[in-house]
């Protein structure tokens, strides 16, 4: 409790600081203010929000290295276990056709074995069980930020720049799917171009759905921030082209906007679970619906290390995100 | 503003996309719900083809998929579960988030980037992630009961990951950077001399909240609402890890078409399912927009 109000005096002076208009109050009504106890609300309310984020993130970090087995034993019955096994054989064969011998490491010896208290071995086993479905996610989110980009700058000029018939329409339109539930947009899909069933195609037409709507937020708020209009039209006047226009006005002032949103792209269409989890075939699995295999089929430490690796993607994209991201972040609320 | 024509063939590509993908289907799906289910055509006395087509004529189109949420107990029951578990977690998430919001508008203190990203961590997290999260920590043998166990004797929220609360909180967990950010963009439009006004006049902290930040707060809360109560509505991942018995509207919707192979039921009940979530987010969001005329 003491640390909100020994702290609520430098912190109001910094108010102060910050917000100039209000901040002028004089010393006396500072310490009368009786706000000390919304404060501690304040500060509560973060503290419990911040171990609620945090909390499970160091048990899941904790779980992808133990070899202890309190929280549920380390299986030798995953899902991919026989790929594991089955592979790595393969590889002694052919290694031990060329005559060499080769040193398996923990696989030989299986998960019962592993010595120590801290191992990576559950990190290899998702990497050779799961790390297809990795790739096609990683490449599906790469391919969506790659489109994103064109589509959304394309679009977010011709909305700022320009009038044209429709043009709340389709502004509602594209900002619909912040809204529309995944599921209902995946049996929509399939039911529609049940054709393309089979091919990651229908998957990344889920993921720049739910893309898209960030890129064109983040685009249309940082044109419409500055008088983007007047400038063109002035460069327009003093004779620029199109290609200079492009080349020195809009993606000069755009480059933040297209980092920030390339990068809330790239982590929304790797964790896109919602629509894709339909989308998917067991031949184009992306990687959070090859975590729901691994949740239902795995041990306790194997998810724990397909859920990390996860996070170690994720979260430095959204990290980097919120430290280079200034205004059009705060703007971007929506789902 | 000027020449029309370019604005619209820039955005013609979006446009067209938009339309392929998301409109078309809608419809295309809306249509399919008229079209009787599987099981209805077997037991009456529509004709298929041999290779498995039905063809169904314009007189056996039928409301009963689109009725089955008032018909159907366990459709209902889901349907209003979703409803309810969207609006109280909505409510709670606020009543979590209205403070490190507040604190992000307000104050300066060191971290306050880093604060800000950790918040943010869940926006990328699937449903099914936070699932799993919740079992690691609620769960039978998750971490908190454990540890409690071990500290204390008792074990604390012993597989509380599988009951109505542990949804409930596993769904708290990812409205919380979308709530804190909504929440943050709209406290930071607020007219804050209005309420050092309040106070010189000599208003007292109880009436400054009543009459001042309240009528203020009240359209940030609903339009903050409108995002928390719509991605709520659509979450599915949770519910398929966590949900044993009861059920939600999507996770009805995916059983339907995977375990029934009810394909048309499942597309009446993913209509409603949009149509609700995405009116509800509408009105919500209409509503606050109208009431920010005066703050700020």
């Amino acid at each position: 409790m003491h640390s909100p109000r020994d702290g609520q005096g430098v912190a109001a002076a910094a108010a102060g600081v910050a917000h100039p208009a209000l901040g002028v109050a004089t010393p006396a009504a500072k310490t009368r203010r009786p706000i000390s106890l919304w404060l501690v609300f304040c500060a509560l309310s973060s503290l419990l929000l911040l171990f609620m984020i945090i909390a499970p993130l160091i048990v899941c970090l904790w779980g992808s290295f133990t070899t202890l087995k309190v929280m549920g034993a380390g299986s030798e019955r995953g899902a991919g276990w026989e790929q594991v096994t089955t592979s790595r054989d393969e590889e002694k064969a052919e290694s031990q056709s060329a005559a060499a011998s080769v040193d398996l490491g923990v696989f030989a010896k299986g998960a019962r074995n592993i010595a120590g208290s801290v191992t990576t071995f559950w990190y290899q086993y998702v990497w050779e069980v799961y790390g297809g479905t990795l790739h096609l996610s990683l490449m599906l989110a790469v391919i969506s930020i790659c489109i994103c980009i064109v589509l959304g700058v394309l679009g977010g000029y011709a909305l700022v720049r320009y009038t044209f018939f429709g043009k709340n329409l389709i502004e509602e339109m594209i900002l619909l799917p912040l809204s529309l539930p995944g599921i209902a947009v995946a049996v929509a899909l399939i039911e529609t171009y049940g054709v393309l069933r089979g091919s990651w195609v229908i998957i990344l037409f889920g993921h720049l759905l739910y893309t898209l709507p960030f890129m064109m937020q983040s685009v249309t708020n940082t044109l419409r921030s500055f008088d983007f209009v007047t400038l063109e039209q002035a460069a327009s006047s003093m004779g620029a082209g199109p290609w200079q226009r492009l080349r020195y006005i809009l993606l000069p002032n755009l480059k933040h906007a297209i980092i920030v949103g390339s990068l809330l792209v790239f982590a929304i269409s790797l964790g896109e679970f919602n629509a894709s989890f339909l989308l998917n075939t067991p031949f184009n699995q992306t990687f959070p619906a090859a975590l729901y295999d691994s949740y239902t089929n795995d041990s306790f430490q194997v998810s724990s290390a397909a859920t990390c690796i996860f996070m170690f993607i994720v979260i430095p994209a959204l990290m980097a995100m919120q430290l280079i991201g200034g205004k059009e972040m705060r703007d971007i609320g929506g789902a | 503003m000027m020449r029309h024509w370019l604005g619209a063939l820039y955005i013609m590509p979006l446009t067209v996309f938009f339309v392929a993908v998301m409109v078309y289907p809608f419809f295309n799906m809306v249509f399919q719900g008229f079209i009787p289910s599987q099981a209805m055509l077997e037991a009456g006395s529509a004709m298929s083809t041999a290779d498995g087509e039905y063809i169904v004529t314009w007189d056996e189109l039928t409301l009963a998929n689109y009725l089955s949420v008032f018909t159907d107990d366990h459709i209902r029951s889901g349907l209003t579960l979703s409803l309810a578990i969207s609006v109280i977690v909505s409510f709670v998430s606020i009543f979590l988030c209205i403070g490190p919001a507040w604190l992000l508008v307000r104050k300066e203190f060191p971290g306050k980037r880093m604060f800000r990203a950790i918040l943010t961590v869940p926006m990328a997290f699937s449903g099914i992630i936070i699932g799993f999260l919740a079992v690691i920590m609620i769960g039978r043998i998750g971490a908190i009961p454990l540890i409690t166990d071990w500290l204390f004797g008792i074990p604390v929220a012993e597989a509380l990951a599988y009951s109505l609360t542990g949804l409930g909180i596993a769904y708290i967990w990812f409205q919380i950077p979308r709530a804190t950010l909504n929440l943050e963009s709209a406290i930071r439009k607020f007219d804050w001399d209005l309420e050092s006004a309040a106070r010189s006049l000599g208003a007292s902290p109880f009436q400054t909240v009543r009459y001042v930040l309240l009528p203020l707060l009240t359209p940030a809360i609903v339009s903050t609402m409108a995002v928390t109560f719509a991605v709520s509505m659509g979450s599915f991942g949770v519910a398929l890890l966590l949900l044993k018995k009861a059920t939600v509207l999507p996770l009805e919707i995916y059983t339907q078409m995977y375990s029934t192979l009810a394909f048309e039921l499942s597309a009446a009940l993913s209509v409603q399912l949009a149509v609700v979530t995405v009116g509800v987010n509408y009105f919500l969001r209409r509503y606050g927009e109208r009431h920010y005329a005066f703050a700020s």
